[in-house]
């Protein structure tokens, strides 16, 4: 049975309807928005300008240090600049584990740790010219972090170990691979894809798990994002190039490409709800549709952009009428 | 933060506090419209239209000639389009399609009268005209927030033209205020039946429109931007910030003449002082406490992505050594947890910072 409206648990969006129906003045409508939290108070104020400050200052001290070791200091002999790197590292591994990685401080510090790692990787390289490629740096520095990672439970360690496992594969495949310059290296988009979409499936089980220190949504975006950057690349360089039989694995980048879609599109409208993802996905089909249509128009150029004008509205007509209805069911169901 | 409260519950809040008459229950209609349309679906809208605007150029450049020919067609345009979006039809794909059309029109008509005129300030004050005249009649969210972009250039073309450069300032902080007026006041402009309409794309505008100017401060010496004081901005935006937050703090109840009160007002002023060649910080600073006043995760977004690129273009255009440089960052961010931590003794969180 659908429950009375009045008994609903409110949402700002109700307020804002409520208000632009004029049934709630404007000092009505501010004192709820109060009331429920939504304009916030004195102390939810202090809390931002404390989280602000702990984030603006941390980074700024971290691109400092980076700066510095970079500028490689001829006055400051190796023995100083090692005692440096690895004082503030203990220092800040002491100091997360001290405040706790319960609390922000002591999640910052860790996050901190984890980079000033790569600093310390990257000077030992600096001072004793290894002569290791780039890659194995960045491997090194990602394989080092990983308890740090697992301890941590904050997803921007989980996004630093991300980005630092795509960075080694991409270098990987430049620098022991070596393909050549030219052609649509799809080994590459294929591998990057098959990282990401492992690091999509983790993230995805650990929501099905509610894990509260994962709810946010960004990381998630961004992964999601990634994969289809990485799938749709490879599909535009099949459906413009004369030659895409020349590569066989662009049919295989291209199936991929296909099957995500599809997958997401179910996964995300009927399993997890996420409207941005849909809409992610829609967008990424409406680009792959109407490059495959201007290369496939038989007409004249002037009916050509006619046409595709259209087929361009037309679809950001269907995208955006689905994804205006998927809402409004989702909205109904939990009703 | 946010409470699991019933609108039952909040009514009965309501009336003891003499905000809502007693028999607003019954008169009270809950009518569970649709839920409002996220911004990335209006985001896909509006990259669509402006995709779709390419081809249409493509096509209709074949079919016309000259320049009067292209203001005609894109007065056709236009006048059609808004009979098109007057009359409703409730069809998604046609009001796409009129977005689409009369942006086109408008293209037709701006190059028209450029090619006609050779007068750029003919061109500007067209402009101008033609958008507010949209932003009046056109009532769709996309082609307003499109429409002050527009505006806002034509009116810095203007100023370029007419050789006030300074006058960059008066522009950039009143579009400021614009915004900080908009986003304080959403629940006034929401009740209102005229503003409604126009809060959201106006709104959003704003603060694009703002940053989008403050992106100017950070390009390099180019030889045909003429060389701008940019600490004047500074200054319009520091004391628009100040003005916001003794606002927040007056709604507080936290009062002017107070210790937390000099402590941030301080605190603002050290970081304009510090960072007077840089108004695009400021203006970040401004949108993101706005955002998160209103509690308004687009907003914040926003702010964030354009404050990390103003501080990257200002320690990138330090001309300093590598070195100096790095000192420079890490004193800054000393710096900030030194403020930090006298933030924890003046506002202790146990007394919720009152």
């Amino acid at each position: 049975m659908q429950k009375n409206p009045l008994d609903i648990p409110i949402s700002s969006n109700t307020l804002y309807s409520l208000a632009r129906a004029n049934q709630l003045t404007a000092s009505a409508l501010e004192y709820s928005l109060r009331r429920i939290g939504i304009i916030p108070d004195a102390k939810a104020w202090r809390k931002f300008i404390d989280n602000l400050l702990l984030l603006l200052s941390t980074t700024l001290l971290l691109v400092g240090i980076i700066f510095f070791f970079a500028y490689n200091w001829a006055d400051l002999n190796h023995f100083a600049k090692f005692g440096l790197l690895q004082a503030s590292l203990l220092t800040l591994a002491v100091f997360a584990s001290w405040r706790g990685l319960e609390r922000l401080e002591g999640k910052v510090a860790l996050l901190a740790t984890a980079v000033l790692l790569g600093t310390l990787l990257a000077v030992y390289g600096q001072t004793y010219q290894t002569g290791a490629d780039a890659f194995s740096l960045f491997m090194t520095w990602a394989i080092l972090i990983i308890p740090w990672v697992l301890l941590g439970t904050f997803a921007p360690l989980w996004l630093l170990l991300l980005v630092l496992l795509n960075l080694s594969l991409i270098l990987y495949y430049g620098q022991v691979i070596n393909p050549p310059s030219h052609g649509p290296h799809t080994e590459l988009f294929l591998l990057l894809f098959m990282l990401n979409g492992t690091a999509m499936l983790v993230w995805e089980n650990v929501q099905l798990r509610s894990i509260a220190w994962l709810r946010g949504h960004w990381l998630g975006v961004l992964i999601f994002s990634t994969i289809l950057i990485v799938l749709i690349t490879p599909t535009l360089y099949a459906i413009v190039s004369n030659n895409w039989q020349l590569h066989p694995l662009l049919a295989v980048a291209v199936g991929l490409y296909a099957a995500t879609t599809a997958l997401a599109l179910w996964y995300y409208r009927y399993q997890r709800h996420d409207l941005l993802l849909l809409a992610a996905c829609l967008l990424g089909l409406l680009i792959v549709l109407t490059t495959l249509a201007a290369k496939l128009l038989p007409f004249d150029k002037v009916l050509n952009m006619l046409i595709l004008a259209l087929l361009i509205i037309g679809q950001a007509s269907l995208a955006t009428n689905w994804l205006r209805h998927v809402a409004q069911t989702w909205q109904k169901e939990a009703q | 933060m946010t409470e699991q409260l019933t609108l039952r519950t909040l009514l009965d809040d309501l009336i003891a506090t003499n905000e809502a008459p007693a028999e607003i229950a019954k008169t009270l209609t809950v009518s569970l419209e649709q839920p409002p349309t996220p911004w990335f679906v209006n985001a896909l809208v509006a990259v669509s239209a402006w995709l779709s605007v390419i081809p249409f150029l493509a096509f209709i450049n074949h079919l016309v000639e000259g320049s009067i020919s292209a203001i005609i067609v894109g007065l056709i345009l236009l006048i059609g389009t808004v009979i098109l979006h007057y009359f409703k039809s409730h069809i998604l794909f046609l009001d796409q399609l009129a977005l689409a059309l009369n942006l086109t029109g408008q293209v037709l008509l701006i190059y028209g009268i450029a090619q006609e005129s050779e007068n750029v300030v003919a061109v500007t004050l067209a402009t101008l005209f033609l958008e507010m005249v949209l932003i009046g009649i056109y009532s769709d969210n996309i082609l307003r927030f499109i429409s002050v972009l527009i505006a806002t250039t034509a009116a810095l073309v203007l100023l370029y033209d007419f050789k006030l450069h300074q006058g960059i300032h008066i522009l950039i902080v009143l579009i400021a205020m614009g915004a900080v007026w908009y986003w304080i006041t959403e629940a006034s402009h929401l009740t209102d039946q005229i503003m409604a309409s126009l809060h959201q794309p106006l709104a959003y505008a704003f603060i694009i429109a703002l940053q989008m100017i403050l992106l100017l401060s950070i390009l390099p010496p180019i030889n045909f931007i003429p060389p701008v004081t940019w600490w004047y901005s500074t200054m319009g935006l520091t004391v628009l910030l100040l003005a916001l937050e003794y606002y927040i703090l007056h709604s507080n109840q936290i009062t002017i003449f107070s210790v937390k009160t000099y402590t941030i007002f301080a605190g603002t002023l050290l970081v304009a002082l510090l960072l007077y060649q840089s108004p695009g910080i400021i203006a970040s600073i401004i949108v993101l406490v706005l955002g998160f006043q209103r509690s308004n995760r687009v907003l914040m977004g926003l702010a964030l992505v354009f404050l990390s690129v103003f501080l990257i273009a200002y320690y990138y255009h330090l001309n300093i050594t590598l070195l100096m440089k790095s000192i420079s960052l890490m004193s800054a961010g000393l710096a900030l947890l030194g403020l930090r931590f006298m933030f924890k003794h003046i506002f202790p969180l146990s007394e919720g910072g009152q």
